[in-house]
């Protein structure tokens, strides 16, 4: 047991001053350590939050250059089939027209949405890490980024599907079309043919040739088994 | 009979040759010659062929009246031609030789310059269509045969 005097005396209050200051020195250093702590702590929430900024910003970035780059693609291919549709006529031009706007419409509504839904994320994780919450943040990242690439993934299916179906309507008009002007063109063809033939057996060929013509195709017929049945 | 071309043209022959019978100013000799020329070839030949002298007038009426009745009850094979001018007699070998070889049969011959050349032939309720017009039609339908195809 420590016996201590009535009254203090320079032989205990120096001993005590210094455990004192000991004893307040170790209070010191371990506030100093939490408190480098705090800040190293609070140094690392600081570039967390601006490595989440950096990384939405070019999350957003990256997905604009897709959308644009699908619509893009596209335009191109829109491009393409319309150049190898230089002969189209104006109705089925102004199909096209129309197709197009609606694929250039729909990637245009899905970068607007995709923008407003991006910024909705963007603020959110801003908001959680404002709070000092990193896992949060992390995890909104996570949702943010799937939520991102579900999004893309639809549009470009969606763009796919618009694509395709404007490609088979495309491709029918012009093959209708196609067809329509072989149509055309072989009953010019026909026309001059008939007209020729006309002249040349009235004008050129022989009766003898005439007669001889005659019998060839009725021997044709017959080789045909056309004169069977009679 | 050997030939028979043309029914109908025969039949209005049977007419002429019957106003030239009964004709009061046909002489013998004039009636000899018809029946001698190219034109009245098929009375000449079916009157030969009965035996009946072109003097007997009775008889030559009855022969006229009994082969417009055979021309009757011959199958006829109805052809369309693009030009009258066509020795149908080739065509009429033809189908002799092989389409109709056991009977007589006769030619109820159109002619339809939109055919353009070639024949058209209908018999039995069929149609062999080999005209130049159809040919060409044909050709131009197929899918291979288009031109800018």
């Amino acid at each position: 047991m420590l016996n201590f005097p009535a009254y203090l005396t320079l032989d205990y209050i120096v001993p005590l001053g210094f455990v004192i200051f000991v004893v307040l020195f170790i209070v010191f250093l371990i506030l100093s350590v939490v408190f480098v702590r705090m800040l190293t702590e609070a140094s690392s929430l600081k570039e967390e939050t601006a490595r989440m900024y950096s990384e939405a910003g070019f999350i957003i970035k990256e997905a604009r250059n897709q959308a644009f780059s699908l619509i893009s693609d596209a335009n191109k291919d829109a491009e393409k089939i319309l150049e190898d549709a230089s002969y189209l006529s104006q109705e089925v031009s102004q199909r096209i027209d129309s197709h197009l706007e609606e694929v250039v419409r729909e990637g245009s509504d899905f970068v607007e949405e995709s923008t407003e839904n991006l910024l909705k994320a963007h603020r959110k994780a801003l908001l959680e890490a404002s709070k000092g919450n990193v896992s949060s943040i992390r995890k909104v990242s996570d949702e943010f980024r799937n939520e991102l690439l579900g999004e893309i993934s639809e549009f470009r299916k969606g763009l796919d599907a618009i694509s395709t179906e404007a490609r088979k309507k495309m491709e029918a008009e012009l093959q209708r079309h196609r067809l329509s002007r072989i149509r055309d063109i072989d009953n010019t063809v026909y026309e001059i043919v008939k007209d020729a033939s006309s002249k040349i057996i009235g004008k050129c060929l022989s009766l003898q040739d005439h007669e001889d013509f005659i019998i060839k195709v009725l021997d044709d017929a017959k080789k045909k088994g056309e004169f069977e049945t009679l | 009979m050997s030939n028979v071309l043309d029914v109908q043209k025969i039949y209005d022959k049977i007419s002429s040759f019957r106003k030239i019978l009964y004709n009061a100013s046909t002489t013998s000799e004039e009636l000899t010659n018809l029946l001698s020329s190219p034109e009245f070839l098929e009375i000449s030949e079916y009157l030969r062929s009965k035996n009946i002298s072109q003097m007997d007038i009775d008889s030559v009426e009855k022969a006229l009246s009994e082969y417009k009745e055979y021309l009757k009850g011959l199958p006829v094979i109805r052809i369309k031609l693009a030009n009258e001018k066509i020795d149908t007699s080739r065509i009429y070998a033809w189908f002799r030789q092989h389409v109709v070889s056991e009977t007589d049969f006769s030619f109820d011959i159109d002619i339809d310059e939109s055919i353009l050349g070639g024949i058209v032939v209908y018999w039995k309720g069929k149609v062999v269509d080999c005209s130049l017009k159809t040919l060409l039609s044909d050709y131009f339908g197929k899918e291979d045969n288009h031109v800018f195809g």
